[in-house]
């Protein structure tokens, strides 16, 4: 709680015989001011507004408070010295009017002291009427100067808390940004916030807020003043307001303003202003209808590009063929029929028909590479025992003299797309296979390992081998290390397996030496638990 | 031209033509082949429309070979034709074609194909599967009698 300082006090204008009979006063409250505390105490327990207040004291405080305000007042009436205890009274005003306690509450106050007091002015004062009056004169000019000295305190301090509490309404009234209205029982504006720009003040103050309306809102906001005043209820309504060829939207709350006899007399209208946040989500519409037509128009340019890789694709499947066939076709027709055993001859048609079947499955690879771009991960948990067995199995289903070993060690289970993988084995066994066509025993050694979240596999053969200086252009298309005449082959194979094994977010590497062998070895990730 | 109608080809390529011919020859399937080379001169003669306005269209092949990758009128819009209208839809289809492309096999299908072969490169698998889809059709198939 804020505290008003007090810089001034309060000097009274006694005179030497007002001190005089103060003194009086003052004796005989000293003597017995204890008791009457108690007596007072112990009354006032009770007491609504009195009670709480003293229980928060306990007795040995309330006692030397009282010694000290007793003290304080020896000070002042014998020798002079003012000052302390008119500071004292202006604080004790001041906390009163903090404490909400009202002026009158405090004069009942001193009031029953006067009572309680007066019993002991008839006991000891008895013998002498004159005594008697001189003491109440004491008394009176006391209580009158302590009674100044709080109100004084009190009053300053209650204006300056009214006016504290009218800054912070002020702050928060004309500052809001939502519109705040108040009105009467009779709907009529007494005050506003603010007044919009195509009003004067004179428009609005004073004039009922159903003529704010539209027409079609008019009952709700009628029945929302009703039951506020009548009820004291307050509600939640929308409301659309004319601002001349505008609409304005508005969410309003309505509540009760109460008076000190708990009569509604105003109420208070809160209106905020959607148009605002109309505005924000039109504009956020507006962003995500353009957003969209740029993502349709992405999409359709892409589907464009797709669409024409497609037909350069099927073009290329269709229309690189046919000449192929044909040349291939009409070779065997003169071979077989013109050739007439020149031996020259035939051989340069052998060589055509066997450039175009090459040329045959470049195509066909290539459309295969391209075909994978495109293609889907369906991915489940994939046995690579049972897959590397199949593969192995179809490759060797021709008999042949050829010395073959493949070892099979352990094989762990992987995550990818079944019949992708079964190519990218096929592929690189294939090689293996072929790369130790020369070899009088082909040792070929297939197996995986775990590697933190991945499993690597590796297939190892004693074959052919490659140098490590031209690794950069292993796995490109079309990229070959050995001449088709030495081994056979398109150059998309491993091209193949690394789109593949890219596509799995895996990784493709090998190892080699000429002559040597090889080994391949690539990632997958493993199966999820 | 009151011969029965064995097989009519439509194939726009005259090099595949003339190894189609040539393979069909050698097993003696090709005495009464019609060739010809764009879609909508198979729809002509098969309906009897257009320069094929005279012919007798009861007179149907007993095998059609179909390219799909052709001039004008495409040979999945042929087959198409064929197989909606109940005079021509159960004259057997044979489509050959260098597509290996998904989509049109499977919208041959679709249409009602009765085979889908693709055209090898190689001459002797190409001349084994024409030789062998026409002894196939032409001997051994027997189509419904209408």
């Amino acid at each position: 709680m804020e505290t008003l300082s007090i810089e001034h006090s309060i000097s009274p204008n006694f005179t030497k015989k007002d001190i005089e009979i103060l003194k009086m006063y003052f004796e005989l409250s000293k003597k017995y001011n204890p008791v009457i505390s108690e007596a007072l105490t112990a009354d006032l327990a009770d007491h609504p507004l009195w009670g709480p207040l003293m229980k928060q004291q306990t007795p040995e405080q309330r006692k030397a408070q009282n010694e000290r305000s007793l003290a304080m007042q020896h000070a002042a009436i014998y020798e002079g010295k003012w000052e302390e205890y008119s500071k004292d009274l202006l604080a004790q005003g001041v906390m009163y009017a903090q404490m909400n306690i009202s002026y009158s509450d405090w004069y009942e106050l001193i009031k029953m002291y006067k009572d309680y007091l007066l019993p002991y002015i008839k006991k000891d004062f008895a013998d002498s009427a004159e005594k008697a009056i001189l003491y109440l004169e004491g008394l009176s000019k006391f209580i009158d100067f302590a009674m100044y000295g709080i109100a004084e305190a009190y009053f300053a301090e209650k204006n300056r808390l009214i006016q504290a509490n009218e800054e912070r309404f002020r702050a928060i009234f004309y500052n809001s940004m939502d519109h705040m209205t108040l009105i009467d029982r009779n709907a009529r504006i007494i005050l506003v916030n603010r007044i919009p720009s195509h009003y004067n003040k004179a428009d609005v103050i004073g004039k009922s807020i159903l003529g704010f309306q539209t027409a079609e809102n008019v009952e709700t906001v009628k029945k929302a003043v009703h039951s506020v005043f009548e009820q004291k209820e307050s509600s939640v309504f929308d409301t659309a307001h004319l601002a001349g060829e505008n609409k304005l939207y508005y969410s309003s709350s309505i509540s009760p303003i109460y008076s000190e006899n708990g009569e509604v007399n105003a109420a208070v209208i809160i209106s905020r202003d959607l148009s605002l946040q109309k505005e924000a989500e039109e504009e956020v519409k507006e962003l995500n209808r353009s957003l969209e037509i740029k993502v349709e128009e992405r999409t359709k340019e892409l589907r464009d590009v797709v669409k024409e890789l497609e037909s350069f694709s099927y073009s290329i499947s269709h229309d690189l063929r046919s000449p192929l066939r044909a040349i291939n076709g009409f070779t065997h027709i003169l071979k077989d029929s013109y050739a007439d055993g020149n031996e020259e001859a035939l051989d340069a048609m052998d060589e055509i028909i066997n450039n175009t079947q090459r040329m045959g499955h470049l195509i066909d690879d290539l459309l295969e590479f391209s075909r994978l771009g495109r293609a889907e991960l369906k991915k489940v948990t994939v046995d690579m025992r049972v897959l590397v067995e199949t593969v192995i199995q179809e490759l060797t289903r021709v008999p042949s003299e050829r010395k073959i070993d493949i070892t099979l060690q352990q094989m762990e289970k992987v995550t990818g797309d079944q019949n992708l993988l079964k190519q990218v084995l096929v592929n690189i066994i294939d090689n293996a296979l072929k790369y130790t066509s020369k070899k009088e025993h082909t040792l070929i050694e297939i197996g995986s390992y775990a590697d933190g979240g991945n499993i690597i596999c590796y297939v190892k053969d004693n074959g052919a081998g490659f140098d490590m200086a031209y690794y950069g252009k292993l796995f490109g298309v079309f990229q070959r290390l050995h001449s088709a005449s030495e081994y056979e082959g398109t150059g998309v194979g491993l091209a193949l397996v690394q789109k593949i094994i890219t596509k799995h977010s895996g990784k493709v590497w090998a190892e080699g030496r000429v002559g040597m062998g090889a080994t391949f070895y690539f990632s997958l990730p493993k199966p999820r638990k | 031209m009151n011969d029965p109608i064995e097989i009519l080809l439509v194939e726009d390529n005259s090099s595949d033509a003339k190894l189609t011919i040539r393979a069909l020859k050698e097993k003696n399937l090709c005495n009464n082949l019609v060739h010809l080379t764009d879609g909508v001169q198979a729809l002509d003669f098969l309906f009897g429309r257009g320069t094929y306005a005279d012919r007798q269209i009861e007179n149907k092949p007993k095998i059609i070979l179909l390219d799909l990758n052709m001039p004008k009128v495409g040979g999945l819009e042929v087959l198409k034709e064929i197989r909606s209208d109940h005079k021509t839809q159960f004259i057997p289809v044979v489509v050959m074609t260098s597509s290996r492309e998904e989509r049109d096999i499977i919208e041959s299908y679709k249409l009602g194909v009765n085979s889908y072969i693709v055209k090898p490169v190689g001459f002797d698998n190409f001349f084994k599967a024409v030789s062998e889809l026409g002894l196939y059709w032409l001997l051994l198939n027997q189509p419904p009698k209408l």
